[in-house]
């Protein structure tokens, strides 16, 4: 093992004893069938003692691999090479005999899905208490119980006695969360890794868990080096960052500088992708005037049956309306029933009471009148991938609906669809590819190109963006945003991400576990919510601009 | 949780009661058993005493009612051939095949599950080729045929070991590897997928990320999540095992109720059949239930909401 | 620029013809199906009946053997080889007529029930899960005891009683199809019923399918065997390789390549069908061809293979 009391002081003028993590030169490719993909490409950085490093990046970008690579997890297949320096232990290159004591005792690490993170088929008491054991071998039982509980109050949990004996699956998300934190602490740790520690949770949930994460910070003497795509978690508790894109890193400041005066054109870039709430944009309002409906529901409930347990109420007495030419945002949480709304509205689920009607007709009618309505309906998933058939072309999934309804075919149809494929900003040679040779935003403007194609009336689009990149998200929507402009058609917005409703819709309205708790025009319900629950969804919601986000927490602080 | 077994055990009702009719209907479809089953020169008296000897003169209906009565009451009818009731039969023989199940399922578990957990852990190595080659052997070769070339190589042409009937424990040798090979490939497949799924998962991550020995977190995380899936499959041998079990005691002549059936057929005992077929029924339908249960209870996904 | 389909039928081909389990299968079966085919009044000897002096002749290699009789002769003195190659008759045309039987009626049955759901769906399934795990052989055993052996009985339960695994597999598949959002998308836009069932569930199940066949008919020529060994099979004098092994039984001490040589046959058969359909999965395993689904924004940029979550972490899994 290297001996770090020899070590000469790095560039910045500091020693390592001062820095927690050190990272020289790291480079990182994957070896694979179809040649080396390179990952991370001499990436150099520190994490100082107390200090929390947000490292910020799209997909591809290497955030992950750095981790993994910080933690010795990386797959076979990855070669490694530079310098990892935890605790004055190097990583690259170390023994797994190392590598185990590293991760028992100085380095811990959260991950982004909590509750398939932790083992399903052992109690959470069994999984802390083992992280106690393998941080001291020399508790026993009793005395690792005691500070299993002790960790759980630390973290939050309500009754942390009885939860002990609990299984993943019966905690929620952001409980499971707390419990891997508290598996991280249990080790007392140098460094703490959150890689996309809130990304699968929901917005509130979010903003409890960076809340404790704060607090530890005060508490404990962890540092963190947060993993995140998010630049409103950034903003919210980063001291600094560092920007990756491609592998390399493209740009480090203090949070306040970066947000404030970013250098690089990729940062720049990045932040102005960000949707948020903004106090000054112009959104058209409602309209006023009695236009016709497009779409309807009145005391729409939905109730989903289970062979042995009790039926769910998905959603309850919903009522909306949409007019022709507005876009209306459905926001809401998971659980809340958006989606199931969104579904009833689309046809491809009947309310089990209450009445959808679009365009002046039902669903239940006879299928030639239905087949009519469909045709005058698009529909955007939120699953780029899984909107397409893989086996066919992109030309030949746009062309269906043509095919199928106006019965086109040969040179028409092929124009038609180039002219789609333009319209979303696609060359038209991307007609006779594959989904799977697509990216994720290419693929979602082809299905953003197929629900136009029969110039429709109304369209439904549930969660379109969502599983995008930031930067690729604000292109689609820019996309999305000309098109209603353009062609007029009137669209069902479902959103769990308040700016990009604020965005685009005129109206919106909130949902919470199968309800309508407030609707209105989007300037005054997202910018001065009258509800409670809106409130607080709104508040939760991180903003990219650290001032903003003290300021709030200050006020939360005073309340 | 008593409300699932309950709700379970009410299941097996209508399929045990839809088994029943299926047999029976497809028994009787035969053909009138009076004509199939005796000599064509018997005398008509003869043949009509045959039929209300065997309730054949009635509706068909009561007929079957009388056979539901019988399955309840645990009268299966006599053989023809022995004139003896059948259960009576099915018990005389059922010691020596369970024997043989028995023997054949602990071999078949023992070599599946630790060949499948080390080739799933080992994927691509020694091990892994040597599992799938034993696996495709399994399965490739026909029960009957290594039965056969069993008995030549160490009966006939070395000679140390039994091959007919049941002459004494080492007779069990040779039959219960013959079966067990039928059942490991199964085994060890399911056992190999469900470690190699595990592996994918994201708490094993999380595991080693706490700086535990990879021992430690195969053996202990990995292994209680795998072994869940291949308990159903246990059940499902159980069910192969019977089925194997009638080629194998016709190539050993061991004396079990697969034997039983080979010959019953062959003489066209149609009680005996029947019996066997229902019998056979009711144990896999039981099994399974408890392999059901047994599933249910130990993984806490389920047994716990 | 624009690749045709993501497999043709000539790659697959290629594939199985470049390793060489798949490639000594494809040959094996090739022979067999030759065999198959081959006029029984142009093989060296008749396979039907023999010449009683000429029983229990050992195959060439052996002392006593000679060229005329390669593989031998069994108890009622026909020549083995011939009693091999007309048998190949009988196997593979009821293992395949039967396998295509069952694959009909359960990829139906499996379609039907994964797309429509409901009751229909829990009936279908209730049946399929009754059979399935009944031991297939006990089951078939009885029937065909019941109906008798006829050729024509035995090429219908074989196949009435494969339908449940290809309705287990296509519903499995329509199911995890279905949830992938193109279906759902297809119906919003008001494809027909049957447009969906044949245009898109069809062909994306259609791989899977085409594996399992193939395994099938393995398991199939299995079960024939073991049947015609019981005397359930094949009737005599028809010489199908199990029933010629339950001949030869009772002779193991004085013909022992009587019973061995059409196990050999049998096992080649079942082995071969099995490197086929392996290679055949492999091949059109799509997670081969998987591709970053994100990092690029709009335009005509090739997208780069960039790792996913998943592979930066779980990579080494993936082969």
């Amino acid at each position: 093992m290297p001996d770090s009391s020899n070590r000469a002081p790095t560039v910045t003028g500091s020693t390592e004893m001062d820095n927690v993590l050190t990272v020289r030169g790291l480079s990182i490719t994957f070896e694979s069938a179809g040649g080396d993909v390179p990952a991370v490409d001499d990436l150099s950085f520190t994490v100082g003692r107390r200090e929390v490093l947000a490292v910020v990046g799209e997909s591809g970008s290497g955030k992950s691999a750095t981790a993994m690579a910080i933690l010795g997890l990386l797959p076979k297949n990855a070669r490694v090479q530079g310098e990892v320096t935890v605790a004055g232990a190097e990583v690259v290159g170390a023994s797994n005999r190392e590598l185990r004591r590293l991760r028992a005792r100085s380095i811990s690490v959260i991950f982004q899905d909590p509750v398939t993170a932790l083992t399903p088929v052992y109690s959470i008491g069994f999984q802390i208490r083992e992280a106690i054991r393998l941080h001291d071998p020399s508790l026993g039982r009793v005395a690792a119980d005691a500070r299993a509980v002790e960790l759980l109050t630390a973290v939050g949990m309500p009754d942390p006695e009885r939860r002990m004996k609990f299984y993943p699956h019966q905690l929620s998300g952001g409980q499971c969360q707390r419990v891997m934190i508290a598996i991280a602490l249990a080790s007392d740790p140098e460094l703490l890794i959150a890689d996309e520690p809130t990304t699968a949770l929901d917005v509130t949930v979010q903003a409890e868990v960076l809340e404790l994460l704060r607090a530890l910070r005060e508490r404990v003497s962890t540092s963190i080096m947060l993993i995140t795509h998010d630049m409103g978690v950034v903003a919210d508790i980063a001291d600094r960052v560092i920007v990756m894109h491609n592998g390399r890193m493209v740009e480090q400041a203090p949070t306040e500088s970066l947000f404030g005066r970013p250098t690089q054109a990729y940062t720049r870039e990045l932040l102005a992708a960000v949707p948020r709430i903004a106090i000054d944009r112009e959104v058209a309002p409602p309209r006023e005037d009695q236009a016709e409906e497009v779409l309807r529901l009145d005391d729409v409930s939905v109730t989903f049956g289970s062979a042995l347990g009790e039926p769910v109420k998905a959603v309850r007495d919903v009522s909306l309306h949409v007019q022709r030419g507005e876009v209306v945002g459905l926001v809401g949480e998971s659980g809340s029933g958006k989606s199931t709304v969104g579904r009833c509205a689309a046809g491809l689920l009947m309310p089990t009471s209450g009445q959808v009607s679009v365009l002046g007709g039902s669903f239940r009618g006879r299928p030639r009148s239905t087949r009519d309505l469909r045709r005058r309906i698009g529909v955007v998933f939120q699953s780029p991938v899984g909107s397409l058939d893989p086996k066919l072309t992109v030309g030949q999934g746009i062309g269906e609906p043509l095919r199928v309804h106006r019965g086109m075919r040969g040179r028409p149809l092929a124009e038609r669809v180039a002219s789609l494929l333009d319209s979303v900003g696609l060359s038209k040679n991307w007609a006779d590819r594959y989904p799977h040779e697509m990216s994720g935003g290419q693929l979602q403007r082809v299905s953003i190109a197929r629900a136009i194609a029969l110039d429709p009336e109304l369209i439904i689009a549930d969660e379109p963006t969502s599983a995008l990149d930031v930067s690729v998200q604000a292109k689609v929507l820019a996309t999305f945003r000309a098109l209603q402009e353009n062609l007029g058609f009137a669209c069902l917005f479902i959103s769990h991400n308040l700016a990009v409703v604020d965005e685009l819709c005129n109206r919106v309205l909130v949902m919470r576990l199968g309800t309508v708790v407030e609707e209105g025009a989007t300037t005054s319900v997202l910018r001065a919510p009258a509800n409670d629950y809106t409130r607080a969804l709104v508040a939760a919601a991180p903003v990219p601009d650290p001032v903003e986000q003290r300021r709030r927490r200050e006020a939360r602080l005073e309340r | 949780m008593i409300r699932v077994i309950a709700y379970r055990l009410l299941q097996t009702v209508p399929t045990l009661f839809g088994v029943t009719l299926i047999v029976f209907i497809i028994v009787r479809l035969t053909g009138d058993p009076a004509t199939t089953m005796l000599p064509p020169e018997t005398p008509p008296e003869a043949v009509h005493r045959f039929r209300v000897q065997y309730g054949l003169d009635k509706p068909i209906v009561v007929q079957y009612l009388y056979f539901l009565k019988g399955m309840v009451t645990g009268d299966l009818g006599r053989s023809i051939r022995y004139q003896e009731p059948v259960t009576a039969l099915i018990g005389d023989r059922l010691p020596a095949t369970l024997q043989l199940a028995v023997a054949a399922m602990c071999i078949a578990l023992v070599v599946g599950m630790v060949l499948g957990i080390l080739a799933g852990i080992f994927q691509g190595g020694r091990i892994d080729s040597i599992a799938r080659l034993i696996a495709l052997g399994g399965q490739a070769i026909p029960t009957f045929y290594l039965g056969i070339l069993l008995i030549l190589v160490f009966g006939v042409w070395l000679r140390v070991l039994p091959t007919i009937g049941n002459v004494g424990p080492s007779s069990l040798i040779l039959p219960s590897v013959t079966l067990a090979t039928y059942l490991t490939p199964m085994v060890l497949r399911v056992t190999r997928g469900s470690i190699l799924d595990q592996l994918n998962q994201n708490y094993v991550r999380t595991a080693r990320s706490k700086g535990m020995s990879e021992r430690r977190v195969v053996g202990v995380h990995l292994l209680k999540s795998a072994l869940i899936p291949v308990v159903t499959v246990v059940g499902l041998q159980i069910g192969a095992a019977l089925g194997g079990a009638v080629i194998t005691e016709t190539v050993f002549a061991w004396p079990g109720l697969g034997q039983l059936l080979v010959n019953a057929i062959s003489t066209r005992d149609f009680p005996v059949v029947q019996g066997l077929v229902l019998f056979a029924a009711a144990v896999f339908i039981f099994v399974n239930l408890a392999v059901d249960l047994t599933y249910r209870v130990l993984d806490p996904r389920i047994r716990l909401r | 620029m624009g690749r045709r389909h993501v497999y043709s039928s000539r790659t697959v081909l290629r594939r199985i013809l470049h390793r060489p389990s798949s490639a000594i299968g494809a040959a094996v079966l090739a022979v067999l199906f030759l065999c198959a085919l081959w006029p029984v009044s142009w093989l060296p000897h008749d396979p039907f009946s023999g010449d009683s002096a000429k029983r229990f002749m050992p195959p060439f290699f052996m002392e006593g053997g000679s060229l005329s009789y390669p593989l031998g002769t069994e108890s009622l003195g026909r020549d083995v080889l011939s009693m091999l190659i007309a048998g190949s008759r009988y196997t593979l045309g009821i293992v395949v007529t039967a396998g295509l039987i069952g694959l009909i009626i359960g990829v139906t049955a499996g379609l039907v029930a994964g797309y429509f759901g409901g009751w229909l769906d829990a009936v279908i399934m209730r049946i399929a899960d009754v059979q399935l795990a009944f031991p297939a052989l006990v089951l078939i055993i009885a029937i065909v005891a019941a109906f008798g052996p006829s050729l024509f009985n035995l090429v219908l339960i074989l196949g009435i009683v494969g339908w449940a695994p290809y309705a287990r597999l296509v519903r499995g598949s329509v199911l995890s199809l279905k949830e992938q959002g193109f279906v759902e998308a297809a119906r919003a836009t008001g494809t027909g019923t049957s447009r969906i069932l044949l245009r898109h569930l069809l062909p994306n199940s259609l791989t899977n399918i085409l594996v399992f066949l193939t395994l099938q008919l393995a398991e199939l020529v299995v079960l024939e065997a073991s049947l015609s060994f019981l005397g359930l099979g094949v009737q005599p004098p028809a010489p199908s390789w199990g029933a010629m092994i339950a001949d030869a039984r009772q002779y193991l001490t004085q013909a022992w390549w009587a019973s061995a040589l059409p196990g050999v046959v049998i096992v080649l058969c079942v082995l071969s069908f099995n490197f086929i359909g392996d290679e055949l999965r492999d091949a059109m395993d799509p997670t081969m061809r998987r591709r970053s689904a994100r990092g690029d924004a709009g335009g005509d940029g090739v997208p780069m293979p960039a790792p996913t979550r998943g592979t930066v972490v779980g990579g080494a899994a993936d082969a």
